[in-house]
């Protein structure tokens, strides 16, 4: 209670010296007292930087064939050891996170925007419309994600661009799902039906008063579904479908690695960790934005 | 119920026509010619031509798409190009082999996921649940098959305790099956968590506690059973994962099941069985909701009610 006082005393404080009180702001300080949240963060941020200064920062270039380090193990020269082909783990893992950060970026914005548009139009329009796009969302929904995308991908063909298409044109299912049920929901809110009443526009209460509404779980989502979406390319790629050899990609290190497990098993044990550190990052990220927005959100 | 049956029907059909529809439109625009495929390099144009026509290459393509659901009626997957035998037959065949480490990963997910998942809201903030929220999130973070390989390395050829891959008994199931369940088994375990404490607020735990009925009873009987509805959807959803991840366990454990057959079709680029082996897992999956879905109208009239 003297707590909650607290910091009563200290919002006026602030009030006072002239600093609004935003819902941003609000937001932001709960996620800062979030622990898992501000260390998912953390990761997030040191992978994004990684990623933007590879070159800077790897020891070595992540192509470089050396015959002579083949399967070295961790040393100073080499803290993660080499590869069969006598490259350097640790420069492939740094470049690796190239691969990672632009699935969990590009992919996800495909099916954000596929799934923002059909979300929308199904929820405000209702009625037949409705009815269709969520059979597609059902139907999308039925293949088990991965054998989905590993039969997008037979199609397409191995590489990076079709990896983003394959998992962008599942996804987009997801957030079309929660897109609409925020629409449907906040459609019944009593400000809206007030809005209405003042003889506001369609075009005004869906962007003014029901768009707010949505932006909270897309965000969450979109935080979620980058860890998702690097796991399934992981994945892919370790099954010889997604990004191709020479580019270093974690799951094709994996891959790669899986005939030498008992003679070099930091091959496989250093880009796993990295995949999971980045995914678990991803998803403490959205964990926290989702409970310092709303905890019952239920995403 | 007879209401509610043609309710969930209704949604049923199309939604296993709409997959059917999506693998027939990939395999019809897999490129290269099936045709050439099963006539061999040495074919005259005019042998192809015949082979076109036998297996109806040269209809249009929604003539093709109902021949290929009336074979799917049928039970006719297709040809496997590498075998040379009915697809059907070798899902069949796999089937069993893939439904026994799913069947264990579904154990493993049930009794830990909700274990795990009730001692973490019984004793809330404290540092077990700290311990088993950060263990369930890096669960769902950890690639299933790495997680894989490291148990071989390290029970199989470290340790020597359980044989590294293959096909087998007990022994050979325990490593692809914990393998398997370590993303659901997390899943469940978080779900369960906030499923329970959900319930733990409401009146009629108050109520029960108020009876003088011992913690454990309430616990185990009255919130555990109200706090189970979701986590059993969970676990009925996830069997979709966990024929997603039998395509990486089985490969990474040399298990002989669907997953693996699919994976050497990828190799292959045997197309019928990629997309047969889909379209197989993916209907099952649905007919299993769907039967679900039946249950829990028996056993909740709420839910009856709602449709």
């Amino acid at each position: 209670m003297a707590q909650q006082e607290l910091e009563v005393i200290e919002g006026m404080d602030v009030a006072e010296k002239k600093v609004a009180i935003t819902p941003t702001r609000e937001i932001w300080k709960r996620f800062r007292r979030h622990r898992m949240g501000m260390a998912g963060l953390i990761i997030v941020f040191l992978i994004v930087v990684v990623a933007m200064l590879a070159p800077f920062i790897a020891p070595y270039d992540p192509l470089e064939v050396k015959f002579e380090d083949s399967l070295k193990s961790p040393s100073l020269k080499h803290p993660f050891g080499t590869d069969l082909l006598g490259r350097d783990v640790l420069s492939r893992i740094i470049y690796g996170s190239r691969v990672s950060i632009q699935v969990g970026v590009i992919a996800v914005a495909i099916s954000l925007i596929i799934g923002l548009i059909l979300g929308l139009v199904a929820g405000f329009f209702g009625s037949w419309i409705d009815v269709i796009i969520m059979r597609l969302v059902d139907i999308t929904y039925a293949f088990p994600f991965l054998l989905f995308a590993i039969a997008i991908m037979t199609i397409l063909g191995p590489g990076f661009i079709n990896v983003f298409i394959a998992i962008g044109i599942i996804n987009w299912a997801w957030f079309a799902r929660v897109v609409r049920g925020s629409v449907l929901s906040a459609r019944e809110q009593e400000y809206v039906l007030a809005a209405r009443a003042l003889g506001a526009s369609s075009t005004r209460i869906m962007f003014k008063h029901i768009m707010p509404n949505i932006v909270a779980p897309v965000i969450v989502g979109a935080a979620l579904n980058s860890g998702y979406a690097i796991l399934a390319e992981a994945a892919l790629s370790f099954l010889g479908i997604g990004v191709q050899p020479p580019d270093p990609s974690w799951g094709l290190m994996l891959s790669d690695a899986r005939s030498y497990i008992s003679n070099a098993p930091w091959m496989t044990l250093y880009p796993g960790l990295a995949i999971s550190i980045t995914v678990l990052g991803f998803i403490l990220l959205g964990n926290g934005i989702r409970d310092a927005i709303d905890p019952r959100l239920k995403i | 119920m007879a209401r509610f049956i043609i309710k969930r029907l209704s949604q049923f059909l199309p939604v296993i026509i709409g997959i059917t529809f999506i693998t027939f439109m990939l395999l019809y625009l897999v490129p290269g010619d099936p045709a050439r495929i099963v006539a061999g390099r040495n074919a005259t144009p005019e042998m192809l031509k015949a082979i076109r026509h036998d297996l109806g290459l040269d209809l249009p393509w929604y003539q093709q798409y109902f021949n290929y659901l009336w074979k799917l009626i049928h039970g006719d997957f297709g040809n496997s190009y590498r075998f040379r035998r009915p697809v059907i037959d070798i899902l069949l065949d796999d089937a069993p082999k893939t439904a026994r480490l799913a069947f264990m990963a579904i154990v493993i997910e049930t009794i830990i996921g909700i274990l795990a998942g009730v001692i973490s809201a019984v004793k809330k903030y404290s540092f077990w649940d700290t311990l088993i929220t950060l263990a369930a999130l890096a669960g769902t973070s950890i690639p299933i098959y790495w997680l894989g390989i490291m148990l071989q390395y390290f029970f199989g050829l470290k340790l020597g305790l359980l044989p590294i891959s293959g096909y087998g008994g007990f022994s050979y199931m325990i490593l692809p099956s914990i393998a398997l369940a370590s993303s659901s088994t997390a899943l469940v375990a978080l779900m369960t968590r906030s499923s329970f404490l959900e319930v733990y607020q409401q009146d009629f735990v108050t109520t029960a506690r108020a009876k003088g009925l011992p913690e454990r009873r309430v616990i185990f009987v009255h919130v555990l059973r109200n706090a189970m509805i979701p986590v059993i959807t969970v676990i009925g959803l996830d069997l979709a994962s966990l024929m997603g991840g039998a395509i990486l366990t089985e490969t990474v454990f040399s298990w002989p099941g669907i997953g693996s057959t699919i994976f050497q079709a990828i190799l292959m680029r045997d197309v019928p069985v990629v997309l047969g082996g889909t379209l197989f897992l993916a209907i099952v999956f649905v007919v299993i909701n769907f039967i679900v879905d039946i249950f829990y109208a028996l056993f909740d009239p709420r839910i009856r009610l709602e449709a």
